[in-house]
Parts: C-alpha cells; sequence; structure tokens
C-alpha cells in the first residue's frame, strides 16, 4: 500500500516538473542561443545515426514483406506497405528510442553531473532558474527535433525499400511509386509526425527529470542515466500502442 | 536601519523526515552587518543545512529565516531571482559550470542579470575580478576542468564578486587543499572583506582560520546555537563544550 502511495506521489512530482519545464517554454527571457544549441545538439548531430538505421529499416522491411507477398503475387504492394508501416509506427517509434539513447542519455547525465556538483544550486543562488535556462531548451529539442528525424527517417526508408526493390528485387520502378501515390496517403505521416512530437517530449522530459534529481555522486548519475534510458523507451512503446488506438478514435 | 541583521533566524527547524531526528533545532540568531562572520562546529552540526535555508535553496519545517530583512519563501520568483544578486555565494566544490571557460564563468552573472551591458564591457569587469582573486590572464580562456583547486575557488570568488553582493557567503572554503594553498585563499577571502567593507559569512570547521579573521563567532552544535559572540569572548567562554571544540581545533593545526 505504501509503495502504491510513493508511486503516486512520485508522478505528482514528475507531472508538477513536466508542466513546469513546459510553460517555463514561453517565458522570457529567451536565450536564443541556448535553444539553438540544444536544438542542434537533438536534431542535427542525430542525423547520421537516423539516416544508417532508417535506410536498412527500410530495405529489411522490404526485403521481408517481398518474400511473403510474392506467394500472393502482390509484390507490388511491398512498396506502399512499407510506406504506411515505417511513416505510422516504425519511424516515429525506432527514432524515439535510438533518440531517447543518444541524446537523452546526454541529457540525463549532463543535468545529473550538474546537479551532484552543484552546479544547479549555483544557478539557484544566482538568481538564474534551472528550470527555465537547462530544461525547458533541452525539452523544446525534444518536442521539434523528433518529428524532423522522423520524417527524415520516413523518406530514408522508403528509399531503402526502392533500392531492395528495384536493385535486388527487380520490381518495376513506375508500378513502386504509382503504388505508393495510390494505397499511401499524407495523414499516415501526419500521424507518425504527431507520435514523433510527443515522444519527444517524452524522452527529454523523462531524461531531463531523472538527471535533475539525480543524487548520489557518480554513482547516483549512472543510475538516474541508465533509468531515464530505460523509462524513456518503455513509456515511449507504450504510449505507442495507445496513441495509435487514440489516434483511430478521434478519426 | 543600519543596525539590522543581514541575516536573521527566530526559531528554525528542520527535519527531513517526518518523524526523523531535527538537524536544526530550533535555531535563533542574528548575524551583523558590515562584519566578518564565521560560523563553526563539528561536522554533522547542520551548518550546511543551516545555509540552505539562507540562500533559500530549501525550506524549513518551522521558523523564520530573513536575509537582509526579507524572507526568502515569501517573495515571488522574479522578485527573488532579483533579490538574489544581493548573494554571492562560493561553493565548497567551486561549483563553475564546467562547459564555459574561466571568463566566461565569471561573466555569467552579468549576461543574465544586465542584459543590456555590452559583451566588452562584461568581459572588462569580469577579468578585473579575476585578477583581484589572484589569477593572470594566462587562464581565462581555459576550462574548469584545467585547474587546480585553489584556482577553481579563485574563480568561484570572482564569479561570486561580478555583480558586487550585499552579502559574501563561503561554504567550507579551504577543504580539501593543501596547507599553502589554504592560507592563500584564507589571506584572499580577507583582503577581499578589507577592500569591500561589506558582510562576509563563512562556514567553516576550520577554526585557527575562523579565529583568524572573523569578528564575529557563531558556533553551532546539534542544530542550535551554543556560541555566539565576538573572538575575544568565544576564547574567554567556559562553556565545556566550547573549550573542548577550542582546543581540539586549535591543537589539530600545532598552533595555540
Ligand atoms: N538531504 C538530506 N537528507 C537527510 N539528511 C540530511 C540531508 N542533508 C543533511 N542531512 C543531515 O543533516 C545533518 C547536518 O548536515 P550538514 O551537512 O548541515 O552538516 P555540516 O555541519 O555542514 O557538516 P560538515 O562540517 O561536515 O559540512 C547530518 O546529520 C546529515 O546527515
Ligand atoms: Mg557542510
Amino acid at each position: 500500500m505504501s509503495a502504491l502511495f510513493y508511486f503516486v506521489f512520485k508522478m505528482g512530482v514528475f507531472f508538477k516538473f513536466c508542466k513546469k519545464s513546459i510553460l517555463n517554454i514561453f517565458v522570457k527571457p529567451f536565450r536564443l542561443e541556448n535553444y539553438f544549441e540544444h536544438f542542434e545538439f537533438v536534431a542535427n548531430q542525430s542525423l547520421s545515426i537516423i539516416l544508417l538505421t532508417g535506410i536498412f529499416t527500410g530495405m529489411a522491411l522490404a526485403h521481408q514483406m517481398y518474400l511473403g507477398f510474392i506467394r500472393f503475387n502482390a509484390a507490388d504492394l511491398v512498396g506502399p506497405l512499407v510506406a504506411v508501416g515505417v511513416a505510422r509506427e516504425l519511424g516515429p517509434v525506432l527514432t524515439g528510442l535510438i533518440v531517447s539513447a543518444r541524446a537523452g542519455g546526454a541529457m540525463a547525465a549532463r543535468l545529473g553531473s550538474m546537479r551532484v556538483t552543484t552546479q544547479i544550486d549555483a544557478l539557484e543562488v544566482m538568481g538564474v532558474r534551472p528550470l527555465h535556462f537547462l530544461v525547458s531548451p533541452r525539452v523544446l529539442a525534444g518536442f521539434l527535433g523528433l518529428p524532423i528525424l522522423c520524417a527524415v527517417f520516413d523518406l530514408i526508408a522508403i528509399m531503402g525499400a526502392y533500392v531492395i526493390c528495384i536493385g535486388l528485387l527487380s520490381l518495376d520502378p513506375a508500378v513502386f511509386w504509382q503504388q505508393i501515390q495510390n494505397i499511401f496517403k499524407m495523414s499516415d505521416v501526419y500521424e507518425g509526425l504527431f507520435k514523433s512530437f510527443i515522444f519527444g517530449g517524452t524522452f527529454s522530459l523523462i531524461c531531463c527529470y531523472k538527471g535533475y534529481f539525480a543524487k548520489g555522486g557518480a554513482k547516483g548519475v549512472g543510475d538516474s542515466t541508465n533509468l531515464g534510458i530505460v523509462y524513456s523507451m518503455v513509456t515511449i512503446i507504450i504510449m505507442d500502442f495507445f496513441l495509435s488506438n487514440l489516434i483511430k478514435l478521434v478519426r | 536601519m543600519s543596525n539590522t541583521p543581514i541575516i536573521e533566524a527566530i526559531k528554525l527547524s528542520k527535519q527531513f523526515t517526518k518523524d526523523g531526528d531535527f538537524v536544526l533545532n530550533s535555531l535563533s540568531l542574528s548575524i551583523p552587518k558590515n562584519k566578518f562572520t564565521a560560523i563553526i562546529g563539528y561536522s554533522g552540526t547542520g551548518k550546511s543545512v543551516f545555509l540552505r535555508q539562507v540562500l533559500g535553496l530549501d525550506r524549513a519545517t518551522s521558523g523564520i529565516v530573513r536575509v537582509l530583512g526579507k524572507e526568502l519563501h515569501n517573495m515571488e520568483p522574479a522578485e527573488l531571482n532579483a533579490f538574489r544578486k544581493n548573494l554571492g555565494v562560493v561553493f565548497q566544490d567551486s561549483a563553475l559550470f564546467d562547459d564555459q571557460t574561466v571568463l566566461e564563468n565569471v561573466c555569467f552573472p552579468l549576461k543574465e542579470h544586465k542584459r543590456s551591458m555590452s559583451e566588452d564591457k562584461r568581459k572588462a569587469i569580469g577579468s578585473e575580478k579575476l585578477k583581484l582573486s589572484g589569477l593572470n590572464e594566462e587562464h581565462f580562456n581555459k576550462f574548469p576542468e584545467a585547474l587546480s583547486g585553489g584556482m577553481k575557488r579563485r574563480v568561484a570568488l570572482a564569479r561570486a564578486l561580478v555583480l558586487e553582493p550585499k552579502i559574501l557567503i563561503y561554504d567550507e572554503p579551504t577543504t580539501g587543499l593543501d596547507p599553502v594553498l589554504k592560507q592563500k585563499v584564507d589571506e584572499l577571502i580577507l583582503t577581499t572583506h578589507k577592500r569591500r567593507s561589506s558582510s562576509t559569512l563563512v562556514v567553516t570547521h576550520d577554526l585557527p582560520s575562523a579565529l583568524h579573521f572573523a569578528d564575529h563567532i557563531v558556533m553551532l552544535n546539534a542544530g542550535a546555537v551554543l556560541f555566539e559572540g565576538s573572538v575575544s569572548e568565544f576564547l574567554k567562554s567556559s562553556d565545556n563544550l566550547v573549550a573542548t571544540f577550542r582546543e581540539q581545533g586549535l591543537n589539530k593545526y600545532g598552533k595555540n
């Protein structure tokens, strides 16, 4: 019973932290170079890993689908189905997981080490709100950076599928694009981008929270980084299921 | 007005858990203006916890603490942030921002509080404070990780001074330094105090240093004030605990 109470209490603390961090995004002073720096870190510095994983995901998926669909003589459908699957599910979820590990881990570690070396206290006694200065720009970078990465991932995964279908499996390129145009809709992309917007906020809030309240020296920083990444990943996968259903309901 | 204490605590108590011990136990004290005050006491008597109350980093379970006549916890966030310009703090482990160079660290409070000031002006002020703290220009563009512990404290002092605070606060300024550096930092603290002729507060368990520079001594024990008065009163005090601490503290360093 007390464990349940503790959990509810902690969730309350976490959601208060989320609310404050998000509201602080809109509070002056706006330190533009600070916002830019974090955005660059989340988005630009994840680009190469997203390109790499994106193209291989598209290729692997296309190949598997082809092996299945050829049995029904439906190999033409590989292109659009890769596109739909990547745009709605794999794009947002995989970018979410990859960027949680990469950028989220760095956020938790950085904030955690600032906490245990009293740099956060120092900021506060200087009259600079640490949440506003440290957390809000990171959360904003998460919210905005992930949809962009997801779009890149979608695009490059479809390219990967194209390379496999045309280059390896010698399907007709004109048919490939024609089928994509027939079946694949922009709303699939929007659905994925909306999800990745939510995931971007999720991982940055969780990782910042874990780092911001780290305690117990270097070990504490390690633990909070680790937990930040794990919680982010699990939350993203669980949320994905509920978001998909929610979106279906709303439509 | 001139006699109002800079820091005043009234029956301040702090418990970290609901049925845990009182780390601060109805602590009342007042720290006089324009004096050099040292808060001393054994390890674990609540000195750092008290300091966190003064800085508004933590909230007491009960009681009042006033800084320059104001209760920090009753202030609006914006007002509090502006008020904090009055406090310059040198943390125990310096707490320099490790992603900024020495000069950037020192200019940071100016950047945040004087947004209209030109960058050149900020740098000029920052450099001046660094030089006053005994750091020469070759170190200005280094990152904190490349500095020794003593140099870090100098940078932290320069950063604390840059907004010309009314109260300068040090938490354990010389712990972890070798004797030679320790003496140098002690001297720097004293000359800085004399030059500025404003209030300084040092929290330390280093008695010889405290007696060397302080005008006013506060000794805490078990979360309450055991002694409060001038250095000569401290040396004369016949309280058992004070006498024991005095002997242990002085003998440890072979001085008398
Ligand atoms: N966050 C905390 N949670 C629980 N207990 C704490 C916390 N911070 C401090 N304490 C307890 O409060 C007591 C006083 O600690 P404090 O750090 O104020 O001692 P101190 O007088 O500064 O000692 P030192 O000279 O070693 O720095 C200690 O017993 C410590 O265990
Ligand atoms: Mg202490």
